[in-house]
């Protein structure tokens, strides 16, 4: 793995019994790149993420770090654990003090440290999506990659800003990269440098975002930013299913 | 557990019908002693201590059923639920054998194991052991995939996932389990006790039969009510207070 790049994969594929859910897929990350996978459903945008961290087997040996963080969509924590529980769980700081600190210090880098004794069942959706981004960042040895399956998907669109901008300034106070899966457009081109389109199981675009960092959220209603969404929705029109992607959410 | 008034007044209804059809002899009193025969019947079995002597046979008969069962429930159900291997070699000879009716081995154990204190623990084990191995089995089973890879990811090891995620995760259908076993071990415990023994419950109701005092049979069938619903409130509230997190999980 060259010293820039988190993730090289070229001719990645993966395959269910007969079906083919990726096929040669060429994708390469950068060691503290934001990019951004978008995609209709079933495209295999999850599959793409479970491949690289190295949940599902596939083809194509891809070089992707040892060390990462993984935010689920669907049980994103474990419920039987407290907050603390949960971020301490990858936490293997040699003395009590040290681990304590680490726990504390992502409890608070997510904003729950009033939460910290309570379990997943009595937080709110977003508050459950902060635990989880905190246990993967705490985690021991400390993740090079981050990868986000859609993990913003379920929240209010209010939450959801919210979310985007501590994500946004999570990534960019530590030294990693992340792969971003999400349904929406315009979540995609805000956080990322990169957005990749995911078409018929292979990557069919990408389209390169050049707003500053750190981002603003005025900037979703610059012209630049229209027409980059405009452009992604364009690139998808042949996709069989439209409508399954939305510009706006 | 807060008990509404209706369903007082429900069960007060019911026990003054079968007073007055009683005591009226609508109904024979010899059959059907009236609610409050009963209640002196209890008063009596209390005074003369035989019911605490009989209870706390039949209940540590019961529960020592209900721990072995329980174990052996869990371990299994682990096992099954999450290796494959031992899941293809166990889980055929389980199911073979689930469909019993567990009072239909008691002949059985009878014959293996006599009519002692061993042989009732285990007829009572043996029931408890099928919800207790479901609950397990399945709990297990479907721990989601996201947990199992999120513990990957977190790099905390084989051993330590078994025991800190699929454990816990598995653990709202292992109570399930468990409260059935309970209900289970108080049936086997009574019907072990018709079939042989000289203390408890059911030995003492098999006994008043004989003497044909209906009065002390009722008395002794609201007591192992009683208990059983007790004993499932108690474990229910000791599982509450050791795992706090599962009365939000089943809200």
């Amino acid at each position: 793995m060259s010293e820039s790049s988190a993730i090289i994969a070229t001719n990645l594929s993966v395959v269910y019994g007969s079906r083919n859910v990726l096929l040669n897929v060429n994708l390469q990350v950068g060691s503290r790149e934001f990019v951004a996978i978008v995609g209709p459903s079933g495209v295999g945008k999850s599959s793409l993420l479970h491949a690289l961290a190295g949940f599902i087997p596939c083809g194509g040996n891809p070089t992707a770090p040892k060390h990462f963080g993984f935010v689920f969509q669907s049980n994103p924590v474990f419920p039987f654990l407290t907050v603390e529980g949960n971020v301490g769980l990858g936490v293997r700081s040699r003395s009590t003090e040290g681990r304590e600190q680490r726990i504390i210090q992502n409890i608070t880098a997510v904003g729950l440290q009033q939460e910290r004794h309570r379990y997943p069942g009595q937080l709110s959706g977003g508050q459950v999506q902060r635990v989880a981004l905190a246990r993967a960042l705490a985690a021991d040895p400390e993740p090079q990659i981050l990868y986000c399956d859609e993990p913003f998907g379920a929240l209010d669109v209010f939450t959801r800003e919210r979310m985007q901008e501590l994500l946004l300034s999570l990534s960019e106070s530590r030294n990693m990269a992340v792969l971003f899966v999400t349904h929406s457009i315009e979540e995609a081109i805000f956080m990322a440098d990169r957005v990749i389109l995911l078409k018929d199981h292979s990557l069919k675009d990408e389209f390169p975002v050049n707003f500053p960092r750190p981002r603003r959220r005025q900037i979703k209603y610059s012209s630049e930013f229209v027409t980059l969404q405009q452009m992604i929705v364009g690139a998808m029109e042949s996709t069989r299913d439209i409508s399954k992607i939305s510009p706006h959410t | 557990m807060l008990v509404s008034w209706k369903s007082i007044a429900s069960v007060a209804v019911v026990l003054l019908i079968w007073e007055i059809s009683s005591r009226c002899e609508i109904v024979s009193p010899r059959l059907f002693p009236p609610p409050s025969s009963v209640a002196v019947a209890i008063g009596e079995i209390v005074r003369t201590g035989e019911l605490w002597t009989n209870t706390i046979v039949s209940l540590r008969r019961a529960m020592l059923g209900l721990v072995v069962g329980c174990l052996t429930g869990i371990g299994i159900g682990l096992m099954t639920g999450r290796v494959k291997t031992i899941d293809a070699f166990v889980s055929p000879a389980i199911q073979l054998l689930r469909p019993l009716p567990p009072v239909a081995i008691i002949p059985l154990v009878i014959v293996w194991l006599g009519i002692g204190e061993v042989a009732k623990v285990w007829s009572i084990a043996f029931a408890v052991f099928f919800p207790v191995w479901v609950g397990s089995h399945q709990g297990a089973r479907t721990v989601p995939q996201t947990f199992l890879w999120a513990a990957r990811s977190l790099h905390i090891g084989r051993s330590a996932t078994f025991i800190r995620v699929v454990l816990p995760a598995a653990l709202p259908l292992i109570v399930s389990g468990i409260r059935s076993g309970i209900a289970i071990s108080f049936v086997m415990v009574f019907v072990s006790e018709l079939a042989g023994a000289s203390s408890g419950i059911g030995y003492a109701i098999n006994t008043y039969q004989l003497a044909y005092r209906t009065d002390f049979m009722m008395a002794y069938l609201v007591v192992l009510g009683a208990l059983g619903a007790a004993s499932d409130q108690i474990v229910l509230k000791l599982i509450r207070l050791g795992f706090p997190w599962l009365g939000l999980i089943e809200s």
